[in-house]
């Protein structure tokens, strides 16, 4: 048995609700192997320009959008032929004049002020794609296509050789361009335009069709409220910054053995458990910095509270192991994210990269201790959540991979 | 998702001995990939109840032969996998042999 015996031809359409009109009017394909023969486009002749002739599915297209495709293999005198797109104007069928299209391996792109036409022919499978642009919506939602076949016979939607299936329109369709698998069908006729056969394509209204919510970002910067963040300070050993607008990581180069640690903690409740990144964004203020510095985020141990953490305590009668919460029993000792700081940090959002991919391994419960390598003389400040600008203020960020939509148009058949 | 059976009688399959007993055939299934898909899983069952995944194909085959070797009627379920874990299942198709 051939390993081509099986050709499906697709015809499908897709409109964008809002601005973008996507079309899919038309796919043809093949399925005969495991793998997709992709034969790349080359010059054709004077009535079709370019030709696939060697694939399993060989097409010929014309400028114009036309063009023949030949779903027995090695004959080629049996051809499906699909003309270039025509609407209505004033009622009266005009064929859209697409201009010669540009050529990029085996994709041909028609590119208009209305719309952007791609056929593509995958080897045992072809595929035309017309984009509606800017709202454009065909008079009367009508779209027509020239057709005609040659050594073939047409039964419904099906494409018969001697009686045997060999190709098969698929049901025509409308979609959001953004929600692809939210579809509507259109209605089809084969009919008769000016003495020709056409295959009449009537676009369903999109009213109502949702968009899908698919965020794969999340993204918490909360206020001075939500957010939880403060400073301890080894020279105030006893003073709170909860309420602070800064969150300042360092050692002032102004007061000697000033040694500034940041404490950080963002509900996390919204974010997945799995994810495939994670990081932080700390608005740089300003700095007394003239060394550059690497400032590291460490997951805490401990059960600070933002009201009431300082350089010797961690909540009001809860001492930290060691003076500045850097205790092994405090805080972690390897560092989840780490950012290099110049000596003259220009100001603006600053982005540190955390390396766990898991909720569990992002925090501990207690949120994150930032700390410089060397605490010596340089000080970087930031904006905290208690800062009145809400853009400036810490933000987390994480991105995450939504599983897969299902599969559709489940076939099984016997060869 | 809604669920459809439908068993197609299949005549002309090659049968090996008696009208109940073994066959050769091959099944072919088509499908589209759902977005975001890397790899599909491929389940089959012969009582539409209990599936077992008879192997996996890299997103974009979209087709599959199956080799079958007993009278019977095939189930048929596929869903996509990525990083993020799997899809809801397609729906189920059916041949009857």
């Amino acid at each position: 048995m051939s390993l081509f015996t099986e050709y499906v031809e697709r015809v499908q359409t897709g409109a964008q609700i809002t601005d973008t009109i996507h079309m899919r009017p038309i796919a043809v394909r093949q399925h005969g192997s495991l793998l997709r023969m992709v034969q790349d486009f080359a010059d054709g002749d004077a009535n079709f320009q370019h030709s696939v002739n060697r694939a399993p599915l060989r097409v010929r297209r014309a400028n114009d959008g036309g063009g023949r495709m030949y779903p027995v293999p090695g004959d080629d005198d049996k051809w499906l032929y699909l003309g270039p797109p025509k609407v209505q104007v004033g009622g009266n069928w005009t064929q859209i004049s697409l201009g010669t299209p540009s050529r990029s391996g085996n994709v041909l792109t028609w590119t208009r002020a209305q719309s952007i036409t791609t056929f593509t022919c995958g080897g045992h499978f072809a595929d035309l794609q017309i984009e509606l642009l800017d709202g454009f919506v065909p008079e009367n939602n009508l779209v027509a296509f020239p057709v005609s076949i040659q050594g073939l016979t047409r039964s419904g939607l099906n494409i018969l050789d001697g009686g045997r299936t060999v190709a098969r329109l698929r049901p025509f369709q409308m979609y959001d361009a953004a929600q692809p698998l939210d579809r509507r069908a259109i209605t089809q006729a084969f009919v008769n335009i000016g003495g020709n056969p056409h295959l009449r394509l009537t676009l369903p209204s999109l009213a109502g069709m949702s968009r899908p919510v698919i965020d794969p970002t999340v993204e918490i910067q909360p206020d001075g409220t939500a957010g939880l963040d403060t400073w301890i300070v080894s020279n105030v050993p006893t003073g709170n910054r909860g309420t602070n607008t800064l969150f300042i990581v360092g050692e002032s180069n102004l007061i000697s053995g000033q040694v500034i640690r940041g404490l950080l903690k963002f509900d996390l409740s919204t974010v997945p458990d799995t994810f495939d990144s994670a990081a932080v964004t700390l608005n740089h203020n300003g700095e007394e910095a003239s060394n550059a510095r690497t400032m590291r985020v460490y997951r805490t141990k401990r059960a600070w509270v933002e009201g009431e953490a300082t350089w010797e305590i961690f909540r009001t009668g809860n001492s930290w192991s060691t003076v500045g919460g850097f205790h092994a029993d405090d805080t972690e000792q390897t560092d989840i994210g780490s950012l290099a700081l110049s000596a003259t940090e220009s100001n603006g959002a600053k982005t540190v990269t955390l390396t766990p991919t898991t909720k569990t391994a992002l925090d501990l419960g207690n949120g994150w201790m930032f700390k410089m390598d060397t605490e010596d003389g340089d000080d970087h400040r930031f904006d905290s959540s208690d800062h009145g600008t809400a853009a400036n203020r810490p933000k987390l960020t994480v991105t995450y991979t939504e599983p897969p939509a299902a599969p559709t148009n489940l076939a099984v058949a016997l060869l | 998702m809604p669920i459809r059976r439908k068993a197609l009688a299949i005549p002309g399959v090659l049968r090996r001995a008696g009208a109940q007993g073994p066959v050769s055939a091959t099944l072919r299934l088509t499908w589209d990939d759902g977005a975001g898909t890397d790899t599909i899983s491929i389940e089959r069952s012969t009582d539409g109840v209990d599936f077992t995944e008879i192997d996996t194909v890299a997103a974009g085959v979209e087709t599959y032969d199956d080799p079958v070797m007993t009278q019977a009627t095939y189930y048929y379920r596929v869903r996509g996998q990525n990083v993020a874990g799997y899809s809801a299942y397609s729906d189920i198709e059916s041949i009857a042999l």
